[in-house]
C-alpha cells in the first residue's frame, strides 16, 4: 500500500492536481484510512499508470478515458464471470460437461 | 533477430517523427495488452511495436539505426500491461463492472440464479443510468472496538463525512458492504456501495480465534499447587476464576459465555456470545529463593514423579 505522496513519486509524468481531478473523477478509486488520507493499492497504481499511458503515450483524449474504462471494467468484469463459470463446469462430471459443450456447439453458426 | 521496424510500424523510411508517432499510437491502442486481456498475439504485436518505437520514435537512435549502427533487438521497454496482472488476478478486482446483464433476463432462471441482481441492476433500462461506484475504505479498530462494536467516522475523498457503524464481533479482514454509501450514481441510478475492510490491532494478552477469547493467566506456585480464587480478566471485565488444586501450566478452564458476541440471527433477542478459554502458567519467584529450594529438595527426595514420560519413544 501507498501513499499519496509515494505515488507521485512512481509515476513521474503524474502530478498531484492531474490526480485528484482523476480521483474526483472516478477514475480512480483509492481507499481511505482512519486519518481520511488516500490509500493505493497496487491496482490502485497500476490503473494511474495505465491512464497515464492512455493520455500520453496513446494521446487518447481525456473525454474518452471515461468510455474507455468503463469497456475494460466491463471485460475484466466478464473475464472473471466467465471464469467462474468455466471453473464451475469443470467441476461437474463428465457427462454433463460432455453435455454443455455439444449444447454450445450446436448454437454455434458451422464454419464453412 | 532483426526485423525492419519501418515495416513493424507499417511507415516508410522517408517517414518524418510525426507520421512514425502517429503510427505507433494507432498500433498501440489496438494491440495495448490492457485492452486486450487474454490475447497473446495482441501482447507480442505491442511488445513489437513499442520497441520499434522505442528506437524510431527517437531522432538519436533512429539515425543509428540507418546507418546500421544498432539493430532492432535489445531495446527493452518499460513494462506495459502491468494493469491486467491485477484486474485480472482469480479473484476478481475492486474496479470491475458487474453490470451488462439485463438483456439477459429472457434467458430465464440460471442466469439470475448465478448472477443475481445484476440482470436487474445498472443498465436496465433505454436511459444511460448508471449505478455510482463503490467507495472503499480502510478501518482500523482495536481489539476491544472489535468485540464489542464502535461507532467510527470516515471522510471520503470528496470531502463528505460517513459515519460507520462497527457491529459486535468483527474479526480482522473482515469487510461491511453499506448500501448506497458510495459514489453518487449518474442519470438518475442508484449510488454505490460503501466497502469497508476493517482491520483488527492485536491485544496485549485477549486473542480471538472465533467467537472464543483465549488468554494466558499466569498463577503462582503457591496457587498452582494449592488451588486458589484469582482475579481473571475477561473482555467485560475482571470475573473471578477458581484454579482447583494441582493445577499443571497449559491447564486451561473455560468460562462459558464470556467471548465475543456473536451476531444476532432472526428473533432472536441477546446475543449468543462465545467462551473465553483461560490457560494457566505457573510463575516462580522473581528471584531464586534459598527457602524453596531446600523445600523442593526435601519433597523430590520423597516424591519423584516424571512429567515427560509421554514423550518417551517419540524420536
Amino acid at each position: 500500500m501507498w501513499s499519496e505522496a509515494q505515488v507521485l513519486t512512481l509515476i513521474t509524468d503524474l502530478d498531484h492536481a492531474e490526480l485528484r481531478v482523476w480521483i474526483k473523477q472516478g477514475w480512480v478509486r483509492p481507499a481511505v484510512n482512519p486519518a481520511s488520507e488516500c490509500v493505493y493499492d497496487e491496482i490502485d497504481v497500476a490503473r494511474l499508470r495505465l491512464i497515464c499511458q492512455m493520455r500520453r503515450d496513446l494521446d487518447i483524449a481525456e473525454d474518452m478515458i471515461p468510455t474507455l474504462l468503463s469497456m475494460i471494467d466491463q471485460i475484466y468484469g466478464l473475464r472473471h464471470e466467465l471464469r467462474e463459470l468455466v471453473q464451475a463446469i469443470d467441476a461437474q462430471p463428465d457427462d454433463v460437461r460432455r453435455q454443455i459443450v455439444e449444447h454450445i456447439q450446436k448454437a454455434r453458426p458451422r464454419e464453412h | 533477430m532483426s526485423e525492419d521496424l519501418y515495416a513493424v510500424l507499417g511507415v516508410s523510411k522517408k517517414a518524418s517523427s510525426d507520421e512514425i508517432r502517429k503510427a505507433y499510437r494507432q498500433l498501440a491502442k489496438k494491440n495495448h495488452p490492457d485492452l486486450n486481456p487474454g490475447d497473446t498475439a495482441a501482447e507480442e504485436r505491442f511488445k513489437k511495436i513499442s520497441s520499434a518505437f522505442s528506437i524510431l520514435g527517437d531522432d538519436e537512435k533512429r539515425g543509428q539505426y540507418d546507418r546500421g549502427e544498432i539493430d532492432a533487438s535489445g531495446q527493452e521497454r518499460p513494462p506495459e500491461g502491468m494493469y491486467r496482472r491485477y484486474a485480472d488476478a482469480a479473484s476478481g478486482n475492486s474496479y470491475q463492472s458487474k453490470s451488462g446483464y439485463a438483456d439477459f433476463a429472457d434467458l430465464g432462471g440460471a442466469f439470475s440464479d448465478l448472477f443475481g441482481d445484476r440482470g436487474r441492476g445498472p443498465g436496465a433500462g433505454r436511459m444511460p443510468r448508471m449505478r455510482g461506484q463503490d467507495a472503499r475504505y480502510h478501518l482500523t479498530v482495536d481489539f476491544m472496538e472489535s468485540v464489542t462494536g464502535a461507532k467510527k467516522r470516515v471522510t471520503m475523498p470528496d470531502g463528505k463525512t460517513l459515519d460507520i457503524s462497527v457491529p459486535a464481533g468483527l474479526s480482522d479482514g473482515q469487510s461491511l458492504r453499506l448500501k448506497g454509501k458510495g459514489m453518487e450514481g449518474l442519470g438518475g441510478g442508484p449510488p454505490g456501495d460503501a466497502l469497508i475492510e476493517i482491520k483488527v490491532t492485536p491485544h496485549a494478552f485477549f486473542r480471538r480465534e472465533g467467537y472464543d477469547i483465549h488468554v494466558d493467566v499466569p498463577i503462582s506456585l503457591p496457587e498452582a499447587v494449592l488451588g486458589a480464587k484469582i482475579k481473571a480478566p475477561t473482555i467485560t471485565g475482571d470475573v473471578t476464576l477458581a484454579v482447583p488444586k494441582n493445577a499443571s501450566s497449559g491447564k486451561t478452564l473455560r468460562l462459558k459465555g464470556k467471548g465475543a458476541p456473536r451476531p444476532k440471527s432472526k428473533g432472536q433477542k441477546t446475543a449468543i456470545r462465545g467462551d473465553q478459554y483461560v490457560t494457566l502458567k505457573i510463575i516462580l519467584p522473581d528471584k531464586p529463593d534459598s527457602e524453596l529450594e531446600k523445600l523442593m529438595e526435601e519433597w523430590a527426595k520423597k516424591h519423584s514423579y516424571d512429567p515427560r514420560k509421554g514423550m518417551k519413544g517419540a524420536t
